[in-house]
This record gives structure tokens, C-alpha cells and sequence, in this order.
């Protein structure tokens, strides 16, 4: 009885379908962003959060049966514009069409990859690109029911052709919102305190989206009546709001942990997504330079026994096969952080090619070691430091790296 | 005065305020214990033993009732339930059994929950119980959970009761993923493990009960220990720094309680880094030193601390932490982002400037991926940064100009401005740049994804800016593939419409589409197709 009681309680604060008034209609806004490329968690210290499988998974779930769901993104698919970021949007734009995205604000990083590339995403998306900013594709508004949702970027600067005005683009989703009796949602490629302003500018903004870095806030930002809310970035979590027309009520933030499972469809478009990249060879695209050769971990065990003895006992020795078991070893967002000098043409080619500079070996901290294996003292290494190991093991990759622990698992002369 | 001496002595005596509850303990432990030391405190040894039964007990006894349960799925359920007891035993001391009847925490099975906060059926409802009679931990678990609605799986049950086994001997819910502290209602396939945070609490927790029991079967009076913790912020903004400068802020804490405060700070990012005193003593303030990383952010951003600590009222409390980081370098190059290469060599720009407030110095550059020739020479002009939202400004720094020798192999590739610099840190700075060579295929490949059985339509342009071509002839490898150009910019760019038709097989579908063209260079231009079809 008592169990029937807390779960009547929780029905009752937390009844997120339950109606306030018997004609008010409630909905739900499920809205992610930034994820700049994150196609799946990364790194070496688990448990890692994010990823499209458990992205969608989640938005899935959590959108049901889709009735009076409206998802969206506030654009951000990727952070760049090489072949590999081309791949990712395409991955990102499909996967958020399997749940029926609403909206995705479609911002300069998108832009920056060509009109062509934003046809195709426009067509893996289900056409849920929306710009009032950008005036080509010319796809400024989406309606969904009682919701007019507007992709906006803010104009600083010489962000490129067809970019108009912040405010112009915003007044033109307010009065087309009114023209049609529908309230205005804006996906705003901007930070909180151009929300704000838009916010105090136009108090009939029902709900801002906008971008910032690290995770969401706990609780939802407001300026009068309109809220102002961002999922964070890396796509690390979600945001689940729920609210009638008259306003949004409920928010909570959705941590895409572990504990949430791989979504089947998101993961077949994950799967295509590491074909391609091999079978387009990205890895043996990646610009790479001269530098001094490097010689592989074997050749410092010569002088250096001790030393090599310890890394064998090491993860470092076998941060490849990490990979490869995961099929990343040709992934080019991967790859340089398992083995040795991957952007020098000496370096880390595959693993038939160039075993002795497959894994994390010696010359991936202390650098290149041809010129010191030839003559170790005209040409000593420096001594190095808690930097070295940051270039990899950075916050997103090894969130809990601390040199110090860190440090003694792999210590030696 | 002897008498009186004595009696003073006594009341010390009594005032013994132990033992101090750990940071991380949930507030049902915490009650548990302030209820146990009340009774002693006045003395009521009978009714501390009777209140020492609301704290965990080992081995943890799981009373399982499977009345709900269908029969035939009864030893898989038994089986997950045994499991999430074996996880907790190989890495803690807990010990776990499973009961008939009379456990400390009983789990039972309902077809379905209610709803909860995220609108999901709940996928587990727990109630702690204060009636010595009763369970002190009761669970409810749903054989049906997620939207739609689909049969809970084994995994998710060992989930659960590894969860319950947590809450039950003192754990609070953790605010991170990725161990059995923390839950949620979505659906999750996978198995959580018992994390270190769990291996700590556990031992730390039964020191606690074990410390409460021998001062009841010692009938020592103790005085409840009651920490009560006053933060002096409830977020933290902090001023703007340089990126890799050091940043360090620092949270007041005080205790107002009676007892040591208990104090564990964690960070959802390995950005911050926190030292927090372990305790505070009664009437005292301590530090919460954070470290902030800021080499590898730019920009506003938004962290969190979360502070456990031993008040009951504050059991655990999240902290937000804006961080604004200026970059240290900016590295630009004004103009389209891709480099147009032709029969010619190719010059372009780049411009390079620093914060400031640094007195770095760029030593060298470079550009890998194509044959190249780099001048680094020191520079002052007004230039704009659209990546920072900068309008045009005066900058002063360094200006890279790049020489580009041509060869021709057509496509698009990319190569890496590479500038070495005096900087401990920042030693090695780098941007991309693209190129394009010859007629280009965007995208280089076509892909629709997952598509049913019907005609499906997509598009590539075949591109070479400023420099004229004819489309001579298109044709397809397939029978299903179709595809026709129309001119788009003057003579130099043709949008290509691709279909394909709906009558393919299921399975993967690969056509390949070739452009002849009057370029006696690039005669043809082979553009792949590919499709899933299901």
C-alpha cells in the first residue's frame, strides 16, 4: 500500500502528462545540441556519457508515441569541415530522423560544410532544417501545432553569405508567429545573455534555446515569462520540458550515462558511419608533415631496458588493440592518441606497415627519437612534465586524470 | 566543590559526539543514526537497540517476493537477483542473501508503475520504513518499463536490486552515471558496476553502524551528532581568464552543527579539480580549494561541483561554476574556406596574434599536406574574427604567407597550418585549411541512409569554380540508379539528380555514377551511390 502511496506521490509532483486544467493540453520539447561531432563517448577513464545510440535511445523513449512531442536541436551537428565532419552530419542528421525530429537550427557550422552538404542533411533529416537567419535553403520557420520554432544566428561579424541581421530575423518569426496565432520558439545559435536581450525584447517568446559550453543548468533560466534553457554541448545530455501553450512548466536534464541503452537504428547508422570512414580511407588522408623520423619503442629498449620493461606492463603498450576491438583503429578522431606520431609522415602508418609505432610507445611523449638514438648526447630529450600527458588525457577524454596517480602506474628512468 | 567537580566531569563524560556520518550517506542513514544517538543521548538503551534496526544489517537479506512474477520466468529473475548480490560481495564486504521471509529489504514485482518525474513508468519505487516490524527498505520493481512500454530485462532487474543494496546500507544517489548509485527510468541493456564510490561508502557506513552498536551494548550515552553546513555561495561565476592561466577559487564553508562535518566535493568534469577538508570541526569554517583547467576550453563554460556532506538537510548539493576563457592565440585566415587550386601556384594569407597580456613568440610554420613554402613575419592590421564574433579591430601579431605550388590531382584535401611557438603549453599551434583541386563531386559521395523500397532522390554538384566545363554524357552502373545535370553557376557548376528507383533489392545498395566531361584532364568524374535498403 505504502509502495501504491509513493508512487501516487510521485504521480501527482511529477505527473508530467497530468492536466493542470481540465482543457489545457500539455507538451513536451525534448531538445538536444553542439554536439560538435560527438558521434559516440570517447576516452579512456569510464564511464563516459553521450553518444547518438544512447542519444536517440533516450530521445525515443522519452517522445513515446509522438503525440504533442516536439524535438529539437539546436543545431551544431559538427565543429568542422573536413570529409570526416561531412560523415558525421549525414550520421547525426539520419539518426535524429529516426525520432522524428522536429526542428534543427540549422547555424553557421552547417553552412560552413556547402549547400550541398546541407541538401543532403536536409534530406537525411526528414527536411527538419530551419533557418530564419540564413535566407538560403530558404526553410526559415517550422510550425508544430500550437509552436512556430525559428533556427536564429546571431550576426557578429562576417559569418558569411546570406547571414541577416539578429534582429530582423527574430522580429520576422514573432509577427509571423502572431500573423498565424502560434507561439514563438527560438533555436538560437548565441549565448545567454543574447537570449536575454531577445528575451526582453520580445516577451511573448515562449521558449530560447541557446548554446553554452559544459553541461546544462539544473533548473531552467528565465527573462519574465520566457524561458531560457541549453542542452550544454557534446551532447552529453538532454533536456526534457514540458509545459501547456500558455507556458513551459517542467524541465529536467537527462544524463546520457551508461545506464541508458544503445538505440538499435542510431546504432546501425553508427555502424555505417565507421565502414565508411575506412572504406574512404580517412585515416591515410590525414595531412601529415616532416619531422625528425621516429624509430619505435624497440630501438630505446637497447639503451633504455628498464624503461621499456615497465611500458609493456602498461596500458600505453596496448592502446591500439583498445581501438581496434572497438573498431576505431582507422578513426581518425582515435587513432593519434593510440599510436606514435600520427601527423608525421614517419610515423604510425597501420599496424603491418609500422608495428613498432602501433600503441602509445616512447617517442609519444618524449617526440621524434631518430636524431637521439644516433647520437644520445648531442641530441638529449628534455625532461618533461603534467603537460605531455594532458595533450591526450584531456578533461573529455580521461575526466578524472590526475598526473599524480596517473603518473605512478607508468613511472621509470 | 569535590561533588560538583565529579558531576562536571560526568557531563563531559556524556557529551561524547560520535560517530561522524560520512559525506555521501543518504539522509534515510542519517536519520537512522540521529535516532540511535537521541536514545542514547538520554539514556534509553532500549529504545537505541530497537532504533538500531533501522540501520543496515549484514549480510544484507533480500526477501524476494515473486508472487507477481510469472513461474517460468521466476529462476531468471532469482538468478538477477542473486547476481546483483555477487557484484556488491566481490567488491565490498556487504554480503548479500536472499530470504523467504523477514529481510531488510524486500523486493517485490509489479506488472507496471506509475508515472514519474520524466514521464517514464517508474522502473523501480522504493520506500524506507521507520516500523521495526516492517522491512526497513521496501522495492517495488516493474517487469515493464520504458515508452512503449517493453518487458524489463534481467540485466535491468540486477540493476535495480544492485541500486537497492546501495540505498539500503547508506549510499545516497549519486548525481554521476556510470555506477549503481546512480539510476534512472529510462531503459538500459547494459550491466552497472559497483563503482569505487560504492566500495567506499560501503566500509566507511558499517563503521558507522558497527561504532553505534558497541556503544549501545556498552550503554554509553552519546550526544547526537547533528553537522549542520552553511555554504557562502550557491554558484560561482568566475572572472575572465587566459586560456592555460591559472584560476583557483574558493568556497567558505562552516559548520553551525554540533559535530564534525563531513565534507566530499566531486566535479562532473576533470576540468575542476577540488580539494575539500575531509572534516570540519563543530563552530568552524574550512576551504573548498578548486582547481579550474583552462587549457583546453575557450569561451563560457558551465561545470559542476557536487558537495556531499553529513547534514542530513544537505546530503548532497550542486554547484555551478561558470568559467569565462579567453583563447591565447587566434589563427585566421580571411577569405572562403577552401583554397581554389588551378594550373597556377597559389599564394594565401594567414594571420596569427596572441592575448596580450602573453609574450609568446611564434618560432616557425608550416603546412603539411601539400608541397608548400611558409614566411612567418610580424604583422599589424585590422582584421575581423567571425569565429569569436568579432568585427574588424586592430590586431598586432604575425602574418603567415603561404605559397602554394600546384599539382594537379583533382578532389578536395586537407592540410594543417602548423605554427611552433616559445610557449611551454602551447608549443605547437595548428588550423586546417582545405583545398580544392580540378572538378569536384560535393558531396564526394552520395549516401541516403536507410531507405524503403521506392524511388528515392538525392544530389551531388559537380563543381570548379570559375573555370568553365561541359557535361558530355551521365550514365549509371545499375538499372535502379538514374541520373541527369542541369546547370546551377554559369558554366562551371552542374547540380546532378540522382534517383534511385525502388526496385533494387534489399541489403546494401552500391551504384556508381559517371560524368564524361570536355576537360581532357578529368574526361570522367566517378561518383558513388550507396544506400541501405530495408
Amino acid at each position: 500500500m505504502k509502495l501504491l502511496l509513493l508512487g501516487g506521490a510521485l504521480l501527482f509532483f511529477g505527473g508530467l502528462f497530468a492536466p493542470r486544467h481540465r482543457t489545457a493540453q500539455t507538451f513536451m520539447f525534448l531538445i538536444s545540441g553542439s554536439a560538435y561531432g560527438n558521434l559516440a563517448p570517447c576516452g579512456c577513464t569510464k564511464p563516459m556519457s553521450g553518444g547518438i545510440k544512447r542519444r536517440v535511445s533516450a530521445l525515443r523513449t522519452l517522445a513515446g508515441n509522438g503525440k504533442r512531442v516536439l524535438v529539437l536541436d539546436n543545431g551544431g551537428l559538427v565543429a568542422g569541415m573536413a570529409r570526416q565532419d561531412e560523415i558525421k552530419a549525414e550520421t547525426l542528421a539520419e539518426s535524429l530522423k529516426s525520432v522524428g525530429v522536429t526542428a534543427i537550427n540549422l547555424t553557421k557550422t552547417e553552412i560552413a560544410l556547402g549547400p550541398a552538404m546541407v541538401e543532403a542533411m536536409q534530406r537525411l533529416s526528414g527536411e527538419a532544417f530551419t533557418s530564419a537567419s540564413f535566407t538560403e535553403p530558404n526553410a526559415p520557420f517550422k510550425i508544430s501545432g500550437p509552436f512556430l520554432i525559428a533556427g536564429i544566428s546571431e550576426s557578429q561579424g562576417d559569418a558569411g553569405a546570406h547571414l541577416i541581421g539578429t534582429n530582423e530575423a527574430v522580429n520576422s518569426a514573432v509577427t509571423t508567429a502572431k500573423q498565424l496565432s502560434k507561439h514563438t520558439i527560438l533555436l538560437l545559435d548565441g549565448s545567454l545573455s543574447a537570449a536575454r536581450d531577445l528575451a526582453r525584447k520580445h516577451p511573448e517568446i515562449y521558449l530560447i534555446v541557446y548554446k553554452s559550453g559544459g553541461a546544462a543548468p539544473s533548473e531552467p533560466g528565465t527573462e519574465g515569462k520566457t524561458w531560457l534553457v541549453t542542452p550544454g554541448e557534446k551532447a552529453k545530455q538532454l533536456l526534457q520540458i514540458s509545459g501547456t501553450e500558455a507556458a513551459p512548466l517542467k524541465y529536467a536534464v537527462i544524463k546520457l550515462g551508461p545506464e541508458v541503452k544503445d538505440d538499435p537504428t542510431a546504432g546501425r547508422a553508427y555502424d555505417r558511419y565507421l565502414d565508411r570512414i575506412v572504406r574512404e580511407k580517412l585515416f591515410e588522408r590525414i595531412p601529415r608533415g616532416t619531422t625528425v623520423a621516429y624509430v619505435g619503442s624497440k630501438a630505446c629498449a637497447n639503451c633504455h631496458m628498464s624503461a621499456f620493461e615497465k611500458w609493456e606492463q602498461t596500458a600505453h603498450s596496448h592502446a591500439l588493440k583498445t581501438l581496434e576491438s572497438e573498431k576505431h583503429d582507422r578513426d581518425p578522431d582515435c587513432v593519434a592518441c593510440h599510436v606514435v606520431g600520427m601527423d608525421s609522415l614517419s610515423g604510425f602508418m597501420s599496424r603491418s606497415k609500422t608495428p613498432d609505432l602501433a600503441d602509445v610507445g616512447c617517442e609519444s611523449c618524449h617526440g621524434p627519437g631518430a636524431d637521439h638514438s644516433s647520437d644520445p648526447a648531442k641530441y638529449k630529450f628534455p625532461n618533461l612534465g603534467e603537460k605531455v600527458c594532458t595533450t591526450c588525457h584531456n578533461p573529455d577524454t580521461s575526466p578524472g586524470f590526475d598526473f599524480a596517480s596517473h603518473w605512478a602506474k607508468v613511472i621509470h628512468n | 566543590m569535590i561533588a560538583l567537580a565529579l558531576c562536571i566531569a560526568q557531563v563531559n563524560a556524556q557529551k561524547i559526539v560520535e560517530p561522524v556520518v560520512p559525506a555521501g550517506s543518504n539522509r534515510s542513514f542519517q536519520e537512522a543514526v540521529i535516532a540511535v544517538e537521541e536514545a542514547l543521548e538520554k539514556g534509553d538503551f532500549d529504545a537505541a537497540k530497537l532504533k538500531l534496526k533501522a540501520l543496515p544489517r549484514t549480510p544484507v537479506a533480500i526477501e524476494l517476493d515473486d508472487s507477481n512474477i510469472p513461474v517460468a520466468m521466476r529462476p531468471t529473475i532469482l538468478e538477477a537477483v542473486r547476481k546483483a548480490g555477487l557484484m556488491w560481495e566481490q567488491n565490498t564486504a556487504v554480503k548479500v542473501t536472499v530470504v523467504p521471509n523477514g529481510g531488510h529489504l524486500k523486493i517485490s514485482f509489479d506488472k507496471e508503475l506509475p508515472k514519474g518525474e520524466l514521464g517514464l513508468p517508474l522502473g523501480a519505487g522504493h520506500l524506507f520504513s521507520t516500523d521495526p516490524a516492517e522491512p526497513r527498505l521496501q522495492v517495488a520493481i516493474s517487469l515493464s518499463r520504458g515508452n512503449p512500454i517493453s518487458p524489463t530485462m534481467p540485466n535491468e532487474v540486477q540493476n535495480e536490486v544492485a541500486h537497492a543494496v546501495a540505498l539500503y546500507i547508506g549510499i545516497d544517489r549519486s548525481l554521476r552515471p556510470g555506477s549503481v548509485a546512480f539510476r534512472t527510468d529510462l531503459s538500459g541493456s547494459g550491466l552497472i558496476p559497483v563503482g569505487a564510490r560504492e566500495m567506499i561508502f560501503a566500509q566507511r557506513l558499517n563503521e558507522v553502524t558497527q561504532t553505534l552498536k558497541k556503544a549501545v551494548e556498552s550503554k554509553t550515552r552519546l550526544m547526537p551528532a547533528r553537522p549542520k553546513l552553511f555554504l557562502e555561495v550557491r554558484e560561482v561565476t568566475l572572472p575572465a581568464v587566459i586560456q592555460g592561466g591559472e584560476q583557483t577559487f574558493n568556497i567558505q564553508v562552516t559548520n553551525n552543527g554540533n559535530a564534525p562535518l563531513t565534507l566530499m566535493v566531486e566535479a562532473d568534469c576533470g576540468c575542476l579539480v577540488p580539494f575539500a577538508p575531509h572534516q570540519i570541526a563543530a563552530g568552524a569554517s574550512g576551504q573548498i580549494q578548486v582547481h579550474v583547467n583552462t587549457i583546453d576550453y575557450v569561451g563560457k563554460v558551465r561545470k559542476w561541483l557536487y558537495v556531499h556532506s553529513n547534514d542530513p538537510e544537505f546530503a548532497s548539493r550542486e554547484i555551478p561554476v561558470q568559467v569565462s576563457i579567453n583563447p591565447v592565440f587566434r589563427l585566421v585566415r580571411p577569405g572562403p574556406s577552401i583554397i581554389q587550386m588551378g594550373e597556377e601556384d597559389v599564394d594565401a594569407e594567414a594571420f596569427l596574434w596572441f592575448d596580450e597580456s602573453t609574450k609568446i613568440l611564434a618560432t616557425a610554420a608550416r603546412v603539411d599536406g601539400i608541397r608548400s613554402e611558409v614566411e612567418l613575419e610580424p604583422w599589424e592590421g585590422m582584421l575581423a574574427d567571425p569565429e569569436m564574433g568579432e568585427g574588424p579591430m586592430l590586431r598586432k601579431g604575425y602574418r603567415l604567407n603561404m605559397h602554394f605550388k600546384s599539382s594537379f590531382i583533382a578532389g578536395r584535401s586537407l592540410a594543417s597550418i602548423v605554427v611552433t611557438t616559445d610557449h611551454p603549453i602551447f608549443k605547437t599551434l595548428r588550423a586546417s585549411l582545405g583545398f580544392q583541386r580540378g572538378i569536384v563531386a560535393l558531396p564526394e559521395r552520395v549516401y541516403l541512409g536507410e531507405i524503403q523500397k521506392s524511388a528515392n532522390r538525392a544530389m551531388f554538384l559537380l563543381s570548379r569554380p570559375g573555370q568553365d566545363f561541359k557535361i558530355t554524357k551521365i550514365e549509371t552502373n545499375s538499372p535502379h540508379l538514374k541520373a541527369a545535370s542541369f546547370p546551377v553557376q554559369g558554366k562551371w557548376e552542374y547540380r546532378v539528380n540522382i534517383e534511385i528507383t525502388g526496385e533494387q533489392d534489399a541489403g546494401l545498395f552500391a551504384g556508381l555514377v559517371t560524368v564524361y566531361t570536355d576537360d581532357p584532364k578529368q574526361p570522367t568524374i566517378v561518383v558513388s551511390v550507396e544506400a541501405t535498403v530495408r
